[in-house]
Parts: structure tokens; C-alpha cells; sequence
């Protein structure tokens, strides 16, 4: 009796499954691409159709997927080229190549989220020279951020901890932004009804 | 005198505009362009409002120049008009025109707001909001906690919108943040060289070990 009170109540489950709504069962259909709409994919607005794209890339262009990536890295979106150098570190990392392109990135490309994320996929590359270009982004990259992680990941390959006291100063920083942030976000919230400019001193003053 | 390099940099490159020392940046960054000594045509005032966002350097120089011809209403026009030039040039010389002749103008601060908002370049960006600590708006405070909260933005331009605040505002918050980011900024130079002197002695003995993903 038991048993058969179970086999009804996953019956039942199943039947409820099987009537979700055609948009439920839309969205957990995979789309399947072609290989010559990956490029197109990869540089897309919609963050599903690149997610999708970067998971069958090296399945549907299997000898191309690299030359692909390489020349997505030159992309002008930055959007486009951090999603380039996060799947070339992924499959790619150790090609010489690659870690040109990555050095290349390090030096030149002009958003920091990017020059971390290149210092971020040398780590897997092995080679003297990727270690040499994480060691260009602590020495010249104009973000502090960039350097935290250079600081970082050369620690990781190393296994040494020189970083580590520049790491927390850096983050110390950050949190010294955040709190002044915290602090003029509720001083405006609590006096942007009553302030007055003053163009004399140039500055704004609470109204009496 | 590090935290005020910026605001300054911002002046000079805007007075050095706004006073009719636009050819001394543009023609820094011109080169071959200016091949030969530049001699203002006489321009009508349509010329003058289209030659404003021309790709032609001569053109815009004599725009620019010529601006005066421009009655008050139609150069305010023509400068927010310029604000949508295709070169970065064009709307920095515009915005340096603007926050000198017009800065608490409601209409061009709605529009130089919309360009600290989303220009794609960033030195316009930042005079843009430069401008706006002129207007009396106090959306520009709003503008500057966004920034300073923002995780697009780095330490150091977080620090100017910081120091913005306690201008704009009397206040006196930046100071920790300052003390920590100078902190921070001599612990990463410092590191470099420990690095390197490291690489240098090692480097030819090291290996890598694909099990560990470490050099040994």
C-alpha cells in the first residue's frame, strides 16, 4: 500500500513536470549552434547565447576554436575580448601563442578588468615568459587592482608570499573607498533635500 | 601636491582651450597635420556652427576661433550641438567652452551630465564632471558617490571622486582613504623589485609542475 502511494505521488510529480508552462520548458532547452554562428554568438548582447557558445566552442570548432578566440581578443568590445582571454586560458593557456597574445593584452589593453583577467589565465600557462608578463602588470600596470592580482597569482606559482603584505594594503584601500562611499551615500541621502549652493565658496551647504 | 595633479592637468588642458589655446593641444597631437602655418578663413556663422564638430583641423580651428561671431543663444546651442562631434578633440574644446561661459545653464548641464554619464571617452568623461563642480547641481554629488562605489572604477579615480566630495561639501572624509591608498601604492612599488631581483637569480633553474601548476 505504501509502495503504491509513492509510485502515485511520483506519478503525480511527473505529470506536474510534464505541464510546465512552454516558456519553463523552453528555457531549459539547449540551443544548438552551428559552427559558423559561434563567432557571432560569442560577440552577442544576450549573456545566454554567449554562455552557450562559449560551452560548445571547442566541440564545434574543434581545429579553429584558438584562431577564433585570438582574433576575439582584438575585439573592440571589451565585453567580447575578456570573454576571449577567459576561454583561451581555459583550453589554450599553454600555447605559446596564446601567451603572446596574453603578454600583448597585459601591456596594452586599456581595461584593467581585462589586463587581470590575462594575468589571471597566464597562471595556467607554464611558461618563463607568462611569468615574466605578470611580473610586467606588478611592475607598470597603471591599476592598483591589476596589481593585487599579479601580486597574487605570482605568490600561487611560486609558492612564496612576497605579495601578501601589498595584497592587504590594497585591499585595505578598497575597503577605505567603500566606507567613504558608505559615509557620503547616507550624509547625501539625509541632506540632499536641504542643500544650497553657495557660488561663492563654490560648494554646497545645508539650508537653514 | 600627488592629489591634485588631476584637477590640475584638467585646468590647465581646459583654460588652455576655453582661452583660444585649442591649436596648442590639437596641434601637439596633430603632427602632420599642420603642415603649414594656419591661416583662419573668414567663416559665416552656419560655418562656424558646423565647422565646431568637423573632422578637418583647420576647420575646427576656425570655428573655434570664430565662436564669438555667435550670438549667446546660438553658441550655447552649437557648443551642446558639438558635444555629439565624432572626435574626443571636438568635445573637450566644446565642454572647456561651456564650463567657462556657461556652467550653471540648466540646459548644458543636462546635457553635460548625460556626457559624464556615458561618452566613450574617458579624459572627456572626466571634464564633463569637472565641469559639473561648477554648476551648482547637486546631482554631481550623487554622480560622484556612484563612482566612488562603483566596481568598474579604480582606487585612484574613486580617490578624485572622493576629494570632489569633501570640496563640493566642506566635508573632510578622504583622508583615510588617502593615507591607505598611498600606503597600498608604495607596497606595490616596493614589491616589483623584490620580484625581479627573485626571477633573475631563479629563472634559469625553474621548472614547471603541471601536477601542482607551479614553478619549482
Amino acid at each position: 500500500m505504501k509502495r503504491a502511494a509513492c509510485s502515485l505521488a511520483l506519478l503525480t510529480l511527473v505529470l506536474i513536470a510534464g505541464c510546465a508552462t512552454p516558456e519553463v520548458a523552453e528555457e531549459h532547452r539547449e540551443k544548438t549552434l552551428v559552427p559558423r554562428e559561434i563567432e557571432e554568438a560569442l560577440r552577442s548582447d544576450d549573456p545566454t547565447l554567449r554562455a552557450e557558445a562559449a560551452r560548445q566552442i571547442e566541440t564545434l570548432l574543434p581545429e579553429r576554436a584558438k584562431e577564433v578566440l585570438l582574433e576575439l581578443s582584438r575585439d573592440g568590445r571589451a565585453q567580447t575580448r575578456l570573454l576571449a582571454v577567459n576561454l583561451l586560458g581555459r583550453k589554450h593557456a599553454t600555447d605559446a601563442g596564446v601567451v603572446l597574445r596574453f603578454s600583448e593584452m597585459i601591456s596594452l589593453d586599456s581595461d584593467a578588468d581585462i589586463r587581470s583577467a590575462a594575468v589571471h589565465a597566464l597562471a595556467g600557462s607554464g611558461r618563463i615568459e607568462g611569468l615574466a608578463a605578470i611580473l610586467d602588470a606588478l611592475t607598470s600596470d597603471a591599476s592598483l587592482a591589476v596589481k593585487r592580482d599579479a601580486a597574487l597569482v605570482l605568490d600561487k606559482l611560486t609558492g612564496k608570499s612576497f605579495g601578501r603584505e601589498a595584497v592587504r594594503k590594497i585591499e585595505g584601500a578598497e575597503m577605505a573607498a567603500d566606507d567613504a562611499m558608505m559615509s557620503y551615500d547616507e550624509w547625501f541621502q539625509a541632506s540632499k533635500a536641504s542643500l544650497r549652493w553657495d557660488a561663492g565658496r563654490s560648494r554646497f551647504e545645508l539650508g537653514r | 601636491m600627488k592629489k591634485l595633479i588631476r584637477p590640475l592637468i584638467l585646468l590647465v588642458v581646459g583654460a588652455a582651450i576655453g582661452a583660444g589655446g585649442y591649436h596648442l593641444y590639437s596641434g601637439y597631437t596633430a603632427g602632420a597635420e599642420m603642415a603649414e602655418p594656419f591661416k583662419a578663413p573668414d567663416l559665416s556663422r552656419d560655418e562656424v556652427r558646423k565647422g565646431l564638430y568637423s573632422e578637418n583641423l583647420n576647420t575646427r580651428l576656425a570655428a573655434f576661433e570664430q565662436i564669438g561671431k555667435l550670438p549667446e543663444a546660438e553658441r550655447r546651442e552649437a557648443l551642446i550641438e558639438a558635444l555629439e562631434g565624432p572626435l574626443a578633440k571636438t568635445r573637450i574644446a566644446a565642454l572647456s567652452a561651456l564650463g567657462e561661459d556657461f556652467p550653471t545653464d540648466p540646459a548644458v548641464i543636462e546635457r553635460v551630465l548625460e556626457v559624464a554619464r556615458t561618452d566613450p571617452d574617458g579624459v572627456v568623461q572626466e571634464l564633463a564632471f569637472y565641469n559639473l563642480q561648477s554648476s551648482g547641481d547637486s546631482r554631481v554629488l550623487g554622480m560622484a558617490c556612484a563612482l566612488l562605489g562603483s566596481a568598474d572604477a579604480g582606487l585612484e579615480e574613486k580617490l578624485c571622486a572622493a576629494e570632489s566630495l569633501d570640496q563640493l561639501t566642506g566635508r573632510s572624509t578622504v583622508g583615510e582613504f588617502a593615507d591607505r591608498l598611498e600606503d597600498a601604492e608604495a607596497a606595490a612599488m616596493d614589491l616589483g623589485p623584490n620580484w625581479t631581483k627573485w626571477l633573475e637569480a631563479n629563472e634559469a633553474q625553474l621548472t614547471w609542475d603541471p601536477e601542482k601548476s607551479q614553478f619549482r
